[in-house]
């Protein structure tokens, strides 16, 4: 498999008035031509940012400080707005987390999805409209030629998430970036969602990033994930590794803080105490060094390098390393997810 | 749709005669009338004058007869212009003032909107800054001063415009700009902090992640949600300039009806006082209805009936 997109060290930036938010501080990593990654971590660990920066739609005042964004082997980060405007909606897709307002409510929703199709395709308006029903189809609107006429307010929530993915998808775009695709959405329509997505993943033959908060989510749909925390890459991993051998302290304290249905006698989660750090002002060493458990003097004043696990595994965590002691007790923490 | 316009046409008229009936009784209410001098007129000539006019009949005859005149749209004679009829007065006067508020609205909505949709998109550059300025100055500035200022400059010092009177295009310039000076910027406030609001909203940044150009981005997906403030504050606005203001037509001499506004209520003119109030209360109820169906072209969320009953 060929790698599609691979991310180098990038370095996305807020220029506040407060001062530079580093909201990325050096995320590498790579996806293959259809494979399905996943990117975990909390709220401003980094993940939205990072899919914005391959997109190309971080706005004033923030900027790509650093690294680069290859995309078929061409660096997007060289690419200007017009030219970044013609991959958007047709090489690389994107959904977002909130269907309610991510359709435009004065639009219809042909209007909007033949407007795409038509921007990137050189086809008429009969053409676009037919593929655009199409489109629906594929993901479940029922009646999809009357749908079409319908104003975005005339779908559920759901339905406007799979109306989303229709035109993201309409164009054939060869990676998808879903971002948190169903945080807004009632957990049975998640379910919905994720089914569907699985389904397509297999028909489209895109490769999709999916970002989310929740492991639950990641777990049923990817290949591979991307652990972030305070901005930087923290574990990457198979879904296998990253459920069932995590070797990050984080990664292990998100497990311990997911309740459990398979728990026979009652027990307490485990939150990961503190709060993450401020981007404003990042710790000098490990971003986690202030709510781990095992933090040693070094955490504290050098960022941990990327320690390769396995083939599929990486680390960054000063535990890795060779001189680090051997904690015992912690690996076994993932154990508990089935 | 059609039941729900019928019903609203049904209500303004409604609305239309209450205004008229209110007004009446307040005006008669002043003390004074149209015949009242400084110094006392003899009692014979005033009971002449006012049998002539009527005024002597009870206060429910006259009203009777007025709506019965006002039905035919006889708007009856006028008090302070003997021999004509207030219907000549104002189908003289009404066409003067319309032409220029008309000129004055088009200004507003073609340089207010653009400027105002510029400003949000180089916000906080010099050039929105600048906008914003000159808009906070034309929101603060009073029309009797901008006019004055325009008279002095352009038809004085420089001779650009005539001073008064309607006769050339140039004459148009001075009250077309005094009187779009004031909701012209506002009007470019209002559409300024509405786009920036719409700029931040997911169905923008939809927009750009489908790779439609930034002229559709903007021309199609955030103005058509920006605009919906500014046709609420148009609404009252054009009927309001449309029917003139007596500020502007007094500096500029124009022989329109704003001047109305205020002579007939000093001269206690009954019938003018009534053609302007029911005159001024049609262009509003008329603008309002217009706002509401505009609403509905622009926002398809707004709908007058639940379709189902």
């Amino acid at each position: 498999m060929s790698t599609l997109l691979e991310v180098k060290n990038l370095k996305t930036s807020f220029f506040t008035h407060l001062g530079e938010i580093q909201a990325v501080r050096g995320a590498s990593f790579t996806l293959n031509q259809g494979e399905v990654l996943g990117i975990v971590g909390e709220s401003g660990s980094g993940k939205s940012v990072t899919a914005l920066s391959v997109m190309g739609l971080i706005e004033e005042p923030g900027k790509i400080k650093e690294g680069e964004i290859l995309f078929e082997g061409q660096d997007l980060t060289r690419y200007s707005n017009s030219q970044m405007s013609e991959l958007r909606g047709n090489e690389i897709s994107m959904i977002f987390q909130d269907p309610m307002t991510s359709l435009n409510p004065v639009y219809t929703i042909q209007n909007q999805m033949v407007e795409v199709l038509r921007r990137h395709q050189k086809i008429g308006k009969a053409e676009a409209r037919k593929r655009a029903i199409e489109m629906l189809r594929l993901v479940g609107i029922p009646e999809p030629e009357k749908r079409i006429k319908n104003y975005p307010h005339e779908f559920s929530g759901g339905m406007r998430q799979r109306v989303m993915i229709a035109n993201a998808l309409s164009c054939g775009p060869k990676l998808l970036i879903a971002d948190e695709p169903t945080t807004a959405l009632d957990v049975t329509i998640q379910a919905q969602i994720l089914d569907l997505m699985n389904e397509l993943k297999e028909r489209i033959n895109a490769a999709i990033i999916l970002i989310t908060h929740d492991l639950g989510v990641i777990a049923e749909v990817c290949d591979h994930i991307v652990v972030m925390y305070g901005g930087s890459i923290m574990e990457t991993g198979t879904e296998k590794d990253i459920f069932y051998n995590p070797q990050h302290p984080y990664t292990n304290g998100l497990h311990k803080s997911i309740p459990k249905m398979t728990t026979e006698q009652k027990s307490r989660l485990i939150p990961i105490r503190g709060t993450p750090p401020d981007l404003l002002h990042p710790p000098a060493g490990c971003p986690f060094s202030a709510r781990c458990p095992h933090t040693m003097a070094v955490c504290l004043e050098d960022a941990p390098p990327t320690y390769g696990i396995s083939d599929t595994q990486t680390s960054a965590c000063w535990l890795m390393d060779e001189k680090a002691p051997k904690v015992d007790n912690y690996v076994s923490g993932g154990k508990g997810i089935e | 749709m059609a039941s729900y316009f019928l019903r609203r046409f049904l209500y303004s008229i409604l609305t239309i005669f209450l205004i008229a009936t209110v007004t009446f009784f307040m005006m008669h209410s002043i003390p004074g009338g149209p015949f009242t001098r400084e110094r006392p007129v003899p009692d014979e000539i005033m009971r002449v004058l006012n049998e002539k006019y009527n005024l002597d009949a009870p206060l429910y005859e006259q009203y009777y007869d007025y709506m019965k005149g006002l039905i035919t749209f006889d708007f009856g004679p006028s008090f302070s212009k003997i021999g004509t009829s207030v219907n000549d007065l104002i189908s003289s006067g009404f066409p003067r003032t319309a032409k220029v508020g008309a000129l004055a609205c088009l200004l507003i909505v073609a340089v207010g909107i653009p400027i105002g949709i510029i400003s949000a998109l180089k916000q906080n550059r010099p050039i929105d800054y600048t906008v914003m300025f000159m808009a906070t100055l034309g929101v603060t500035i009073p029309s009797f001063v901008l006019a004055t200022i325009i008279i002095f400059f352009f038809a004085g010092k420089l001779g650009w415009i005539p001073s008064f009177g309607l006769e050339t295009w140039r004459s148009y310039l001075g009250p077309v700009l005094a009187l779009s000076g004031y909701s012209l910027s506002f009007v470019a406030r209002l559409t300024r902090s509405s786009m920036l609001e719409v700029l931040r909203q997911d169905y923008v940044r939809t927009a750009r992640a489908n790779g439609l150009k930034e002229l559709s981005v903007i021309g199609k997906h955030a103005v058509k949600n920006a605009i919906i403030p500014v046709i609420t504050y148009m609404g009252p606005t054009v009927a309001a300039i449309m029917t003139g203001s007596f500020v502007i037509e007094r500096i500029f001499a124009i022989p329109g009806i704003g001047r109305y506004f205020v002579e007939s209520v000093s001269n206690r003119d009954y019938t003018t006082i009534m053609a302007i109030t029911v005159l001024y209360a049609s262009f509003y109820v008329i603008m309002v209805l217009l706002v509401d169906v505009a609403y509905a072209l622009v926002d398809p969320r707004i709908r007058f009936e639940k379709e189902t009953h």
